[in-house]
């Protein structure tokens, strides 16, 4: 890996990480759009995308803790958390819903700081910490509203993210397609990015080199609530109600979709590419089982399978050395 | 000097001591033989899992897939039940399932079930493969998926129930007395095969430092495949106990059981790195969120909001742990 090997050695070239996901998203896409002409129909791409809208939001935070070498299990509680705020603050406190979808938001930042704070801080491991946010945070929905849901959202809400077109492509599309560039750009183009994956690579030797651990390592879990808020905002507004279920095994399903991307566990490199592909292979085999009349469990079934095959892949990436 | 160590389960038993004597204090309903009763009933639920789950941590691993071997051997022993086998041919039918969905969790993770198409394909065009092991985290984060879903299509979502008119015995099985007792014969065989037999105590060697277990000697690859084979028959027991006492089983049985048993490993003072804690400690933490569960319903709330205490809970452990190791590295850097 180091530049002096790479100089003796003829430059090879490697397969890209991505490589793995793209042929299982390729071969999923060509087997249900030949067996199913309803798969390839522009309602259901449309469908598929606005589907997994919030899957890539959370995908795209979760990538950036993997990167680091950590793990971030409360997203999806922070999700039902930061759902019941939002239809809490705009059904029952009468809030305007841009202030309601900020506060979701920031609600989610705020699970997100006080995890980074006790993650990079105080160095406790973070599958604790995000398990007892995981913990308190479901709790924390059940507050709202007695425990039941919260409908009454505004009409126009729910128009203009569900419905509405920008560039005739839907809203959702681009709110999950900006989330995993912001996140590509984050991590290719700007020291944050760098320091992170220093982070994840190396911990002491990024310490030792004077770059700012805690405050890198923290601000990933901060991007990573965000996340989880902007993805509540993203269900509240499909379902048009609130409910303190939501976003339930959406850790899985996102830790799922990053390692199926080929981003690796252990942290030091990551891919937002990969990640999204990850994400489109999951939608798409949901879709796809749906439509030829099948249980959703059939879907879950094939996506543990992708997910052993891309542990196994992280085998062959390395006979290149690396 | 040698400096007094206070065991690591003195916290939680603190805890729960002095929950035990709020809660009579103050509830007097606490004191009533069904609530008591019930109390046990939902600790041996995430007890039997966490003592499982403990071993595998206190080897450094990690197993998410407790919570689908749950269903597995719960669906396979209503299946056999409901095809009209005794039902103590079921239940060992059931806890030969889950034994072996805990071996192919080890196969995989130690590499000794390779993925013959796969790999072996790989292997056969002359690649050479790198040896990494394939992460717990994540292969159990697979096995999870597909146990889980793997019931359900296999027994097309099924739901039994009824079985106390087909296999009389199952009522036996859910019965308080019989699985606190279930409960008490696991932690203690557990907790012996980990503080006193030679594959107890080379797990929790592998969890202070695998190389250097591996270096004097430990199978680990053995160890490790043995100890998830083991968690997965601690989730089939489960699994057996919770059908019987809700007289009902499905696919989703246990969901999320997998972050409890975690909780109450570190409510219970197993360091979450290995290599440090106890299975009565992982027991005690199981017990632990059950009264916690219990005084959040004895106080009129609902149950739900248990995990904002749990989280607490568990947040503390971790804190305790970490001030535990600095001393730790403190008396190391003195000597």
């Amino acid at each position: 890996m180091t530049a002096g090997a790479r100089a003796s050695e003829p430059q090879r070239w490697r397969m890209p990480v991505e490589t793995g996901v793209a042929i299982v998203l390729a071969a999923v896409m060509v087997y249900f759009s030949v067996k199913l002409p309803d798969f390839r129909s522009e309602p259901n791409v449309r469908l598929i995308v606005k589907q997994v809208a919030e899957l890539a939001v959370i995908s795209a935070g979760m990538t950036l803790v993997i990167a680091t070498g950590g793990i971030d299990i409360s997203v999806g509680s922070v999700m039902a958390l930061c759902a019941m705020v939002l239809g809490w603050l705009c059904v029952n406190a009468h809030a305007p819903i841009g202030l309601a979808c900020l506060g979701a938001v920031a609600v989610g930042a705020l699970c997100g700081t006080v995890n980074g704070v006790l993650i990079a801080r105080v160095r406790l491991p973070s599958i604790i910490v995000t398990l007892a946010m995981f913990a308190a945070a479901s709790a924390a929905a059940t507050m709202f509203n007695g425990g039941n849901s919260i409908s009454g959202l505004p009409e126009s809400f729910t128009d203009l993210l569900d419905r509405r077109d920008i560039l005739h492509l839907p809203v959702l599309l681009w709110l999950g397609l900006a989330s995993l560039v912001a996140g590509a750009v984050a991590l290719k183009f700007t020291t944050f990015g760098r320091e992170l994956l220093a982070l994840g690579g190396n911990r002491t030797a990024t310490f030792l080199s004077g770059r700012p651990t805690v405050r890198t390592e923290a601000l990933v879990y901060v991007l990573s609530g965000a996340a989880a808020g902007l993805a509540a905002v993203i269900n509240v507004a499909k379902q048009a109600t609130a409910a303190q279920g939501t976003g339930q095994f959406m850790e899985l399903t996102a830790i799922t979709a990053v390692v199926l991307g080929g981003t690796i566990i252990t942290g030091g490199r990551a891919t937002l590419l990969g990640t999204a592909l990850g994400v489109l292979t999951i939608g798409a085999l949901q879709s796809g089982v749906r439509l030829l009349g099948q249980e959703d469990q059939l879907a879950w079934f094939l996506i543990g399978a992708a997910l052993l095959l891309a542990v196994e892949a992280q085998k062959w990436r390395g006979r290149t050395g690396a | 000097m040698r400096s007094l160590r206070l065991p690591r389960e003195l916290p939680t038993i603190g805890l729960i001591a002095a929950m035990c004597i709020g809660l009579a204090a103050t509830r007097p309903a606490f004191r009533e033989p069904s609530n008591l009763a019930a109390v046990g009933q939902s600790a041996t639920f995430i007890g039997v899992l966490a003592c499982g789950e403990a071993f595998i941590i206190l080897g450094a691993g990690l197993d998410l897939s407790v919570g689908s071997i749950m269903a597995v051997s719960a669906c396979a022993a209503a299946a056999g039940i409901a095809a009209g086998w005794n039902w103590v041919a079921a239940v060992a039918a059931g806890l030969a399932c889950s034994l072996v969905a805990g071996a192919i969790n080890g196969g995989l993770i130690t590499d000794r079930l390779p993925l013959p198409l796969v790999s072996g394909l790989v292997q056969r065009l002359g690649l050479k493969l790198r040896s990494v092991p394939r992460p717990p985290i994540l292969t159990t984060l697979a096995t999870l998926l597909l146990f889980r879903h793997g019931v359900s299509i296999l027994t097309r979502n099924r739901s039994y129930d009824e079985f106390g008119s087909i296999a009389p015995g199952l009522a036996w099985l859910g019965q308080p007395s019989v699985a606190i007792g279930a409960f008490a014969a696991v932690v203690a065989a557990f907790a012996l095969v980990s503080l006193r037999a030679r594959f107890g105590r080379w797990t929790v060697a592998m969890g202070g430092s695998e190389a250097a277990a591996r270096l004097s000697g430990v199978p680990t690859d053995r160890v490790k495949q043995a100890g998830y084979a083991l968690s997965g028959l601690c989730a089939g027991i489960s699994g057996i106990l919770t059908m019987a006492f809700n007289n009902h089983a499905q696919w989703d049985i246990g969901r999320g059981a997998e972050l409890d048993a975690i909780a109450a490993c570190v409510v219970g003072g197993v360091r979450i790195t290995g290599g440090d804690g106890s299975i009565l400690g992982a027991a005690l933490g199981a017990l632990l969120i059950a009264l916690l569960q219990n005084a959040l319903v004895l106080m009129g709330r609902p149950k739900e909001q248990y995990g904002l205490i749990t989280g607490a809970v568990i947040l503390a452990a971790a804190v305790l742990e970490q001030a535990r190791l600095h001393r730790r590295e403190r008396e190391g850097a003195q000597t």
